[in-house]
């Protein structure tokens, strides 16, 4: 079993954040492919009304517990060198970056399918919360379909 | 029992968890607890036992010990 790793983070994940992220890997030589998904907060307008930000919370307990089992099933499904997964908590305006997901492997088709898999299965299983609140002060809740 | 509340939940029922008491500790009687006090329907809902979702339509009986968390949708991502 690995270490379980600190995935979320308050506010916005910055582009410094993610550029210090790729530069850790600059001494991992056996590494020939990065790829990157990152999750935006999108400028949704909702009957006329404009999200200005969403409001992350999350069951710490049990989003710890799945996103440690899907580290470990991605490992076990994709050759990998390395993986990370951010996720912020708190508010985001609309821009900032909200998810990011970091993988790394010697070759090139791997990263690609285990992106995919990884970010569909946070999105699906780890109990997060988005409050997405309006630039006129109301709100409602987000639903990943 | 205790159960817990996250996301939209907490906010109608207006607090982020509860002593509740049921006749019998089923997942059945609570999901009535819901509808009857919060008018939360079943379909709006994921009910977790010690961090694991259960089926909605299974009535599952509760032990003592089991952490209950009831979720609104989830939003990652």
């Amino acid at each position: 079993m690995s270490k379980k790793k600190s995935v979320f983070i308050q506010g916005e994940i910055t582009s410094d954040f993610i550029a210090n992220a790729i530069a850790k890997h600059q001494t991992k030589t056996e590494i020939g492919a990065h790829n990157i998904f990152l999750g935006q907060v999108r400028k949704d307008i909702v009957d006329d009304k404009t999200v200005a930000a969403i409001e992350f919370s999350r069951y710490e307990e049990m989003a710890n517990e799945k996103l440690h089992t899907i580290r470990e099933e991605t490992f076990e499904k994709y050759n990998l060198t390395c993986m990370h997964i951010y996720h912020s908590l708190g508010t985001v305006q609309t821009g900032g970056v909200c998810f990011f997901v970091f993988v790394s492997a010697p070759h090139r088709p791997q990263v690609y399918e285990a992106t995919e898999y990884i970010v569909n299965r946070v999105k699906s299983e780890v109990p997060i919360f988005g409050k997405e609140l309006f630039e006129e002060g109301t709100h409602q809740w987000k639903k990943n379909i | 029992m205790e159960v817990k509340y996250f996301g939209e939940i907490a906010e109608r029922t207006n607090t982020t968890s509860q002593h509740i008491s049921l006749e019998k500790k089923s997942l059945f009687k609570l999901l009535s607890f819901l509808k009857d006090t919060y008018g939360i329907e079943s379909n709006d809902i994921h009910i977790a036992v010690n961090h694991n979702l259960v089926s909605k339509e299974t009535d599952l009986e509760f032990k003592e010990t089991d952490e209950i968390a009831i979720l609104s949708p989830f939003a990652g991502g």
